[in-house]
């Protein structure tokens, strides 16, 4: 994709803020934002009510400090190879092949993800709000505007991403504002839930919150490199982390504990029952239109990522001629109709275990070899402070 | 280039005229719908059947210049669908009703007394949440009578809409506590902790009853009024396990709200038998401004539980003529008497529900569980189980704040005549 | 960094050095028909190419030049004619002192004049057309051209489109020479750069480029110079707005340059390193590249104090979105999500549209349509009965149209809101942008309510982040993020302005001097800012 710059329209091009084709800070940590935020507000939640009980709420924080190292591992990897992107280190240190099965295993595995996910987010939306709508009708459609969104290329994902993020965490806002009146606080107690069975749990579904290095495979297009992507992965997920607490704790506190096995899509739920005084009331279609914002963007980075990932995989010339296959795979694929909802937790579960059981020792493994294979040594400081 | 973008954009007006004319399933148009306001559930003839009872508005009422066009036309129109299910009914309405019924707007649910004695009151809520336009903070009400009745009979003189009559209905409750707010969601909230629960019991049936000057410690139907709107609402029922097991009192209700820490603050009227001149009652205006602090003590065998109300009086009308404003030692008399006016009136509450109804209407466990650190042993102690047996305390602290707008009960002298005097 | 910027201006030095040389090459072209020595042959050249027997415009004066005949040439009404008697043939016809036997040159002879000596009939055609007096003198193969054109011209008057309460009320005229005169009063630095190309085949048609030197990057003159280049070689007839030449998108909704009449606004952009491009007979500049939030101010921002300017922008901060989204959300609302209405304001809106026969969707493009077709013909009108249209637009579609129970009265409410505000954004470009994508959210909104509205969002808010305006991004400073003054949604005090917005790539990369400005607090006791003394 770069090009050696020839003339003076390629310098303005190349030293130009707004056409870079790079991310910088903030539409990073808003990415990470909608990368993991949202997750907050759709099947993931009952995962954590089933780990931790009524302390569901405290899951993210759990999570945050157990990726946290790995986050610090990777920007360190990173930051070895600075500018490079984490398949390219991979290949230079563990070879082509490796990192080929390593990428197709990425590739199938967040396919399915997607696909999973998507179809639960359509599916979601035409339960609450469009009973009547063909399911195929939403899910085009929704995939299409994603698909757009994702074509427009990855800066401008980073760009709407940072853009709606004000409004992402105003409408969290927004939403304790109106049920703070029927929130129970006390449903957190007992304060740890399900006790200590939770942890192993959280370590075998670390694959929740996979995305976000995920998007370490494009570290060589962050402004500043390897620090970007460890400051603002770490903001970003603390901000999400912070998000989906405050929203668990208000699905814990609105429906009760015990009985908030009985909701499901809490979020839609939560936001029928916001109201605002007397007369501002029933407004869950306002929150639709800005979860539906996030949805799009949270998409936009799946389908993004996939694209590149078959882009190297394939070593086709023009990424975006892959947009076309792969929002059509995923459209075909996720029409595949399963029945239960239950049905649908085991495929997530299957697929997060997946997830973690591949991804994380795949970094760990990278990790390990940049200590005694190549790269630079004390490259963090250097690159993190000049 | 410019031949093969004025090509994309001929492909894509059609294209994106076909997504537009293609979509259109929920549409709906506002005159094309039947709104309906309230849902009345009663015992089908049936077992497992319900009688569902549909209260439909007439849009054209809410105009105001509509001339003559709808004069004859009702408000609002009833039709009850016998031995059916709640999710049936909004295709079977149809049957009688020409527009597409829709529930969205609902402001209550009605359910007869005689359906929440009789079949499991879980299973009946639990199936009416499952239609995605029922939402989950509409208002239940239980009606001593048959809902169908009730909502056939219930006609406010002034709401020329029906909705009004519910919502403004509600509002007043907020602040008064006779009656609980109770919803959907909270029901299966505490449904779900296998709490009993309070519903708001009112009827169209109203009597004369034989006990005089019990205020509103009376359950609905049985107030000492005459006139206004056929219906009467106050007090609760009382659901357990799914099942109605009882009715409270006005003051019972507000008492039961208020010790569970539900009744935020809240300002309302009391009148007490005076102490010195016991014909003569003294009005006070209660104020809880700050919840009543609830200690929880699980070491022993039974639990312990300690409560503490304080509550801050207004004595407003002293008919008696007893200078408690004055004299400090009739004013500790009289605070000591409220007082213990009080904490007899919350004993006898939480004796009937500790042995009468065995029920924890306080909704104490909610200040159980903070005790444990995890769910497992919380549900090992099984609190519901053990609450009849409790060691319940009740301590009311009393705080005398004025004698509310006058100065002395009489009225007739200012108070620097007197030391003149 | 640093050596890539350097080797960028030697690079751009030497594209500068190539264009000068491509540049004469050119003119040597054009260098057809040199004059012919033989003053007869010489008017008759010029004669035939005006057309002199048909054309009634075209005069010529015989004088003498010594001895030697003469002809002055000019085109009636292009030039000042008492000045010609005044100051070029009475000279002329003034008897020389005979003891001159050298004939002194035509430099001293009117030295009072500016001339400029022409070597072929095409310049002497043009300046004739230009309104230049031409003198052919017999037996020279050089005629001279005076500067004394008089086109007739518009006095300058006050904007029409870009009001304001308080600033200059100056606008441009048709006139390039008074415009370029206008810009110069604002802008009084010797850096300001004015340059001309003339481009079009028949009508000539000259493009004014104006620019600060050491504030703007080159690259971007350059980028624009290179568009223009393009647009010459093509030798179009006539180029009726320069504008849609050489804009990048012509299909795209989005404007890409900022169109003013206001000669304060083109100096403000040029000190931030825009560019601004004017053309002749073209009372409006072009100022590129133009960002969302250039569009979305308006010189009145900055002349109102900050609390005033922000409110103003607040408040067309909403109408932009009143008129994008009320129609398409009473659409969503009414016909997917009624339960969003207020229980009583449904019913009254419900008990209405009994009585009426069409859809909600119709309904409201028959509303949105008549108040467009009111705009479109209010511009048109006479404007001596311009006023009745308003009457007569209310009247018809309000109260009518209701009383017919062909809309509901909340219908003629909405389509009023979404007039108003849309008369509340400043630029005409992308007030028409907002008005026709709001039909595309009506459509969006009939079909899946704010499902589809919220969709549609996604997707235009991705299309204008990754729109461009000659390489920048058009929601720059904000995002992508780049340093400037913050002068977006709301704006610094004026003081705070400091920092060029970095987003143009300009030269210059502040405003004020920053360590003077960041001293200013601790000089000036008065304006000391208040601080926590514990």
């Amino acid at each position: 994709m770069k090009r050696t710059p020839t003339n003076d329209q390629d310098l303005y091009r190349t030293h130009n803020p707004s056409t870079n084709d790079k991310i910088g800070f903030r539409e990073l940590i808003a990415i990470d934002f909608f990368l993991l935020g949202v997750k907050g507000t759709d099947t993931t939640v009952p995962f954590f009510y089933e780990f931790a009980g009524n302390a569901a709420w405290l899951m993210p924080l759990f999570i945050f400090l157990f990726i946290l190292p790995f986050v610090l591992l990777v920007s360190r990897l990173l930051a070895r190879f600075e500018g490079k992107n984490l398949l390219i280190i991979s290949e230079h240190l563990i070879g082509r092949p490796l990192t080929y099965l390593a990428a197709w295993v990425l590739f199938l595995l967040g396919m399915a993800a997607t696909v999973l996910n998507t179809r639960s987010y359509t599916q979601m939306t035409g339960i609450m709000f469009y009973g009547r709508t063909p399911l195929i009708f939403l899910y085009a459609v929704i995939l299409l505007a994603t698909a757009y969104v994702a074509y427009r290329g990855l800066e401008t994902i980073g760009r709407v991403a940072s853009l709606l993020l004000p409004y992402a965490l105003f409408s969290i806002v927004l939403a304790f504002l109106g049920v703070y009146d029927i929130i129970d606080y006390r449903a957190i107690f007992p304060l740890f839930g399900q006790g200590w069975s939770v942890l192993p749990k959280t370590v075998t579904h670390l694959g929740f919150v996979v995305d976000i290095f995920y998007f370490a495979l494009f570290a060589g297009l962050l402004k500043s490199g390897s620090r970007t992507y460890q400051n603002a992965t770490l903001i970003g997920t603390a901000m999400a982390g912070i998000g989906a607490m405050g929203l668990i704790f208000m699905y814990t506190g609105v429906f009760g504990y015990p009985a908030v096995n009985q909701v499901l899509f809490h979020y839609q739920q939560l936001t029928r029952i916001a109201h605002y005084g007397q007369f501002i009331n029933h407004i869950e279609a306002a929150f639709l239109g800005t979860w539906i914002l996030a949805t799009v963007v949270h998409f936009a980075i799946y389908i993004y990522t996939m694209v590149y990932l078959l882009h190297y995989l394939v070593r086709a010339k023009d990424m975006f001629r892959l947009f076309v296959p792969i929002v059509a795979a995923i459209f075909f694929a996720g029409l595949y109709p399963y029945r239960s909802e239950k049905l649908f937790f085991t495929y997530r579960e299957w697929i997060v275990w997946a997830l973690t059981a591949t991804v994380y020792p795949y970094l760990l493994l990278l990790v390990l070899l940049s200590r005694t294979k190549g790269g630079k040594k004390r490259a963090r400081k250097k690159t993190a402070y000049t | 280039m410019l031949a093969k973008k004025q090509l994309t954009l001929k492909l894509f007006f059609p294209l994106l005229l076909l997504v537009f004319l293609s979509g259109c399933w929920d549409k709906i148009e506002l005159e094309d719908i039947a709104l309906v306001t309230a849902i009345g559930l009663d015992k089908g003839s049936i077992p497992g059947r319900v009688d569902v009872t549909l209260q439909i508005m007439n849009a054209q009422k809410a105009m105001i210049s509509q001339g003559n066009a709808t004069d004859k036309e009702p408000d609002h129109i009833n039709i009850t669908l016998r031995n059916t299910t709640p999710v049936l009914v909004k295709d079977q309405a149809n049957a009688v009703i020409t527009r597409r019924i829709n529930i969205s707007q609902v402001q209550a649910f009605l359910i007869g007394e005689e359906l929440a004695r009789e079949e499991d009151l879980y299973n009946v809520i639990a199936a009416m949440i499952r239609d995605p336009e029922m939402r989950r903070e509409t208002p239940v009400i239980i009606t001593k009578e048959r809902a169908e009745t009730f909502i056939d009979r219930n006609r406010p003189k002034f709401e020329t809409l029906i909705y009004a009559f519910y919502r403004f209905k509600f509002n007043r409750w907020k602040e008064t506590g006779d009656v609980p707010l109770s919803s959907v969601n909270d029901y299966l909230r505490a449904h779900a902790d296998q709490a009993p629960y309070l519903f708001i019991y009112a009827t169209t049936e109203r009597k004369k009853t034989k006990a005089k000057g019990k205020g509103d410690d009376t359950t609905a139907g049985h107030m000492e009024i005459e006139g206004g709107d056929p219906v009467e609402m106050i007090g609760a029922a009382l659901v357990k396990e799914g099942k109605m097991i009882g009715t409270l009192t006005g003051e019972e209700t507000r008492f039961a709200l208020l010790l569970a820490q539900n009744l935020r603050i809240a300002t309302y009227y009391l009148a007490f038998p005076d102490p010195d001149d016991k014909p003569w009652m003294i009005s006070t205006r209660l104020k809880n401004e700050t919840p009543p602090t609830i200690e929880v003590d699980l070491k022993g065998k039974r639990p312990r539980i300690t409560v503490t109300v304080p509550l801050y009086v207004e004595v407003l009308s002293i008919p008696s003529g007893v200078d408690y404003v004055a004299d400090i030692t009739l004013q500790k008399k009289l605070a000591q008497y409220l007082e213990q006016t009080m904490q007899r009136k919350f004993a006898d509450l939480v004796e009937k529900a500790q042995h009468t109804w065995k029920a924890d209407i306080f909704n104490w466990y909610r200040f159980v569980r903070s005790r444990f650190l995890t769910w497992q042993a919380y549900e090992a102690y099984d609190f519901p189980k053990r609450f009849p047996e409790a060691d319940v305390s009740i301590r009311v602290q009393l705080q005398m704040v004025d004698f509310g707008k006058q100065m002395r009960p009489q009225d007739k002298l200012p108070p620097f005549k007197k030391e003149n005097r | 960094m640093r050596w890539m910027r350097l080797n960028m201006k030697n690079q751009l030095v030497m594209h500068h050095e190539k264009l000068a040389r491509e540049h004469t090459q050119k003119e040597m072209m054009h260098l057809k028909t040199p004059l012919p020595r033989r003053l007869n042959q010489t008017v008759q050249l010029i004669k035939e190419r005006f057309y002199a027997n048909k054309n009634a415009d075209f005069q010529t004066r015989f004088t003498s030049y010594g001895r030697r005949r003469a002809y002055l040439i000019y085109l009636q009404g292009t030039v000042e004619q008492a000045l010609v008697e005044h100051a070029i043939l009475a000279p002329l016809n003034h008897p020389l002192p005979r003891r001159r036997r050298i004939h002194p040159g035509i430099d001293a002879r009117l030295s009072s004049l500016n001339i400029k000596p022409l070597k072929t009939i095409e310049t002497v055609s043009d300046h004739l057309l230009n309104g230049y007096p031409v003198l052919v003198i017999d037996g020279e193969r050089t005629a001279y051209a005076f500067s004394m054109s008089a086109f007739p011209s518009r006095q300058i008057g006050k904007p029409d489109n870009e009001n304001v309460l308080k600033g200059p009320h100056e606008a441009f005229t048709e006139d390039i020479e008074k415009n370029s005169a206008l810009i110069r009063r604002y802008v009084r630095t010797p850096k300001l750069i004015h340059e001309m190309h003339t481009l079009g085949r028949q009508q000539k048609t000259s493009i004014s480029l104006f620019y600060i030197e050491g504030v703007i990057n080159p690259a971007l003159v350059d980028n624009i110079k290179k568009r223009l280049d393009a647009i010459d070689r093509l030798d179009y007839d006539q180029i009726a707005n320069i504008e849609q030449f050489i804009e990048e998108r012509p299909y795209s909704l989005l404007p890409s340059m900022l169109t003013t009449e206001r000669p304060d606004r083109v100096a403000a952009h040029l000190l931030e390193g825009h560019i601004a491009i004017m053309q002749d007979n073209f009372p409006y500049a072009y100022i590129a590249p133009a960002t969302y939030w250039t569009l979305f101010h308006t010189p009145e921002d900055h002349y109102a104090r900050l609390p005033y300017a922000w409110f103003s922008r607040g408040v067309r901060t909403i109408a932009f979105f009143l008129t994008l989204l009320t129609p398409a959300a009473y659409v969503a609302v009414t016909n997917y999500h009624l339960e969003m209405i207020p229980i009583a304001l449904l019913m009254a809106i419900a008990g209405t549209r009994e009585m009426v026969p069409f859809p909600v969707i119709l309904e409201i493009l028959l509303m949105e349509f008549s108040f467009e077709l009111i705009r479109e013909a209010s511009i048109r009108i006479p404007s001596q009965i311009g006023p009745t249209i308003g009457i007569v637009g209310a009247i018809i579609l309000g109260q009518a149209a209701v009383q017919a129970n062909i809309v509901s009265p909340i219908m003629v409410i909405v389509v009023a809101i979404t007039g108003l505000a849309s008369y509340a954004h400043p630029d005409l470009s992308f007030g028409f942008a907002i008005r026709i994508a709001r039909f595309f959210f009506i459509a969006a909104a009939a079909t899946l309510g704010f499902l589809g509205i919220a969709l549609l969002l996604a997707a235009a808010l991705a299309y204008a982040v990754s729109f461009k305006s000659f390489g920048v991004g058009y929601f720059t400073p904000w995002a992508p993020y780049v340093p400037s003054s913050h002068d977006v949604f709301l704006r610094k005090p004026l003081p705070n302005e400091t920092v060029m917005p970095l987003s143009n790539m300009p030269v210059q990369k502040t405003k004020a001097n920053r360590k003077r400005y960041l001293s200013l607090d601790k000089s000036d006791p008065w304006r000391k800012r208040r601080r926590w003394h514990p």
